[in-house]
């Protein structure tokens, strides 16, 4: 079942324009928005909320049109990004809010409050004020107020984007668990591309206002469908040539490198493009169709290493083992994965898949 | 007297930790701090405390140039008496109006004066900073204050005639609250501008009308603010001459005007006006003392952020 639709959702704003949107969330979906900072993320959330008012399209919950449904009867519920806690009230106060607000009996309210603070793990904080939380502790009153009202979806606004580095790993794993547990409806929008790609079930990658892309984390990454999308999902970013493909369709051209790169596949003979290669996909190689590389650093993290390195006359980054440490271990010769090169054409639109 | 004493404890601590740095320089720094304190004190308290003794001195101590002394030498309560039932003892000159009537007129009319503007100073501000309603109120409420007082009294005066509100309580209250209306606007804007969006947002998201968003959590939030729009609202009414002189007569005369009264055949009467300016202390203090927990943060509230 489709819990949110939107579709042709336009707002316009002097400047800039959200829209048209079309998307459709299903009932149960851990549902990814990642964009760039004011690409238009939350505003989409503020749509569904009813906080914002769309200038044209349509807003569906459950089938049913909200044109006239106010925002307290819509049935969503919102962790935003700077928590919004009520300051006056402590934890218990403002996890029971929503419940108190629509009348709930009292006996209902406890028994919410019970389960939410258990699954979240708050009871011993319950009784304080949110000036007395660290970031953590309000981050969880903040998700059980909106976990206690049982609402048919819950929107995340960079929920987690406070915390510090291993909390926010923290965090992503137990909510993950608590949407599965719920069998609940997660929109969560974040601009940390890894943290939606890791999360969601599907994303939609948002780019000026507009949907550039949706689906699956592993399709968005693998297949992007524009070299916009290219550019946001991956980090280190990907690494793009421009050039123009071979009168034989079998070669990239780019006056860049010093020779052509092969490709997989016949491709649009003499045509102009852009060839799209992620770090990880640039392997260490000395072969007779390798390319030159010097480094100019080096990055070890560890498990793996980025290569800053000039490929040809372009700065380009190469994800390489972790063993390497130095520019002196990497042979400074590399190939490009044929079969994992990023096709795009001169409007930057990505080329079909598969010969022509 | 606490919301000045408030930031200087913070800059002590401050001292503190330099001093470990440099004991010696800080010593000095915290020897001329808290010189400059003390005599910020002695300014501030100096004529308090001489009002205050000199409203229990008898009627010789304060009629004679010479021989003034510190403390009263025979301290009485000849001068409240003096003002409470018109005469005492030793003073052949009676009282034609005592306290009892200024003192009410002061109270009702200060206080309604005080309801009317910060209720409708509190609901305007909102009303612009959240929905963005009329925003130019925000600088046409100033034209009020844009005018020397005495260049719009007259006109008041004649409209305060016509409406028949001229000596009344009413219609006192209702200038004072006019008066006053553009500082607890301002005051209630900047507490309102203060409270992030999101929390009302969220609390509309929980399902609260916007009404029950304004008193369940907009002004819980900005109480400190609110009580601090009251005391000097409040302050400002009770310490008003001018419009009271120019628009009450008999029934509803203020204490300022009221101590002007005190001029009789005798010369200035210092004793009883001391001891109505000790009256007349009271109840500013004792609304500051009632709302004091949240007037240190009211008077800091731009500096919290959440």
């Amino acid at each position: 079942m489709t819990a949110i639709e939107l579709r042709k959702a336009t707002k316009k704003y002097p400047g800039f324009t959200l829209g048209p949107i079309d998307l459709s969330i299903e009932q149960g979906e851990f549902f990814g928005i990642f964009g760039p900072p004011s690409s238009g993320k939350t505003s989409i959330l503020k749509l569904i909320l009813g906080l914002l008012s769309q200038d044209e399209g349509q807003v569906i919950l459950s089938g049913v049109d909200c044109k006239n449904l106010e925002v307290s009867q819509r049935g969503i519920s919102m962790v935003f990004q700077n928590l919004a806690l009520f300051p006056h009230m402590t934890g218990r106060e403002n996890i029971i809010f929503p419940l108190a607000e629509r009348g709930a009996p009292e006996e209902e309210i406890t028994n919410r409050l019970d389960s939410v603070s258990e699954v979240l793990h708050v009871s011993h904080i319950l009784h304080k004020n949110p000036s007395q939380m660290s970031g953590g502790e309000r981050q969880r009153i903040a998700l059980g107020r909106a976990l206690a009202d049982d609402s048919r979806a819950i929107l995340l606004d960079e929920p987690i984007s406070a915390l510090d580095a291993r909390l926010r790993e923290n965090m992503r794993v137990e909510l993950k668990r608590l949407q599965r547990t719920n069998n609940q409806t997660f929109v969560y929008v974040s601009h940390d591309e890894e943290e939606v790609m890791a999360i969601s079930d599907r994303v939609a990658v948002m780019i000026d206002g507009q949907i550039a892309q949706a689906g699956e984390p592993d399709v968005v990454y693998n297949y992007p469908n524009s070299i916009r999308v290219a550019e946001v999902i991956g980090t280190p970013p990907m690494n793009f040539f421009t050039g123009t493909f071979s009168a034989d369709g079998r070669y990239f051209e780019c006056d860049k490198l010093t020779k052509p790169i092969p490709l997989a596949r016949k491709v649009r003979p003499g045509e102009p493009g852009t060839l799209g290669v992620r770090p990880e996909d640039i392997h260490e190689d000395a072969g007779d169709d390798s390319h030159e590389i010097s480094i100019s650093s080096v990055e070890p993290l560890g498990s793996h290493t980025i290569i800053n390195a000039e490929l040809g006359e372009q700065l380009t980054k190469i994800r390489a083992e972790g063993r390497i440490i130095k520019p002196g271990d990497h042979a400074g010769r590399v190939t490009f994965d044929q079969r994992r090169l990023h096709l795009f054409d001169k409007d930057g639109i990505r080329l079909p898949e598969g010969g022509e | 007297m606490v919301a000045l004493l408030r930031p200087d404890e913070g800059s002590i601590v401050k001292t503190h930790k330099t001093r470990s740095v440099t004991i010696k320089r800080s010593f000095r720094s915290l020897a001329v701090k808290y010189a400059l304190l003390l005599l910020a004190c002695a300014v501030v308290m100096y004529p308090l405390f001489w009002m205050i003794t000199m409203a229990f001195k008898p009627f010789d101590e304060w009629t004679t140039g010479s021989g003034l002394t510190w403390l009263p030498q025979n301290a009485t309560l000849g001068n409240f008496e003096y003002l409470f039932y018109g005469q005492t003892e030793g003073l052949v000159v009676t009282l034609d109006r005592t306290i009892g009537g200024p003192l009410w007129a002061s109270l009702v009319t200060s206080t309604c004066g005080t309801i009317i503007a910060v209720v409708a100073g509190t609901l305007s501000s909102y009303a612009v900073v959240r929905f963005n309603i009329l925003p130019s109120l925000a600088l046409s409420v100033l034209q009020l204050r844009l005018f020397p007082p005495l260049a719009v009294m007259i006109p008041v005066m004649v409209m305060w005639a016509f409406i028949g509100g001229v000596d009344t309580w009413w219609g006192l209250s209702l200038i004072y609250g006019i008066v006053t209306l553009p500082f607890a606007f301002w005051l209630m804007k900047t507490f309102f501008d203060e409270v992030p969006i999101e929390i009302e947002e969220a609390a509309r998201v929980a399902g609260s009308s916007y009404w029950r968003v304004f008193y369940r959590i907009t002004l819980p939030i900005v109480k400190p603010g609110l009580a601090t729009c009251v005391l000097f609202v409040f302050i400002l009414n009770w310490s008003d001459y001018l419009l009271a002189l120019l628009l009450t007569q008999k029934e509803w005369v203020t204490l300022p005007v009221y101590m002007n009264t005190l001029n009789t055949a005798l010369g200035e009467m210092y004793g009883m006006k001391a001891a109505l300016g000790f009256i007349a202390a009271i109840p500013p203090i004792f609304l500051g003392l009632l709302i004091q927990k949240h007037l240190v943060r009211g008077l800091t509230f731009g500096a919290l952020k959440q």
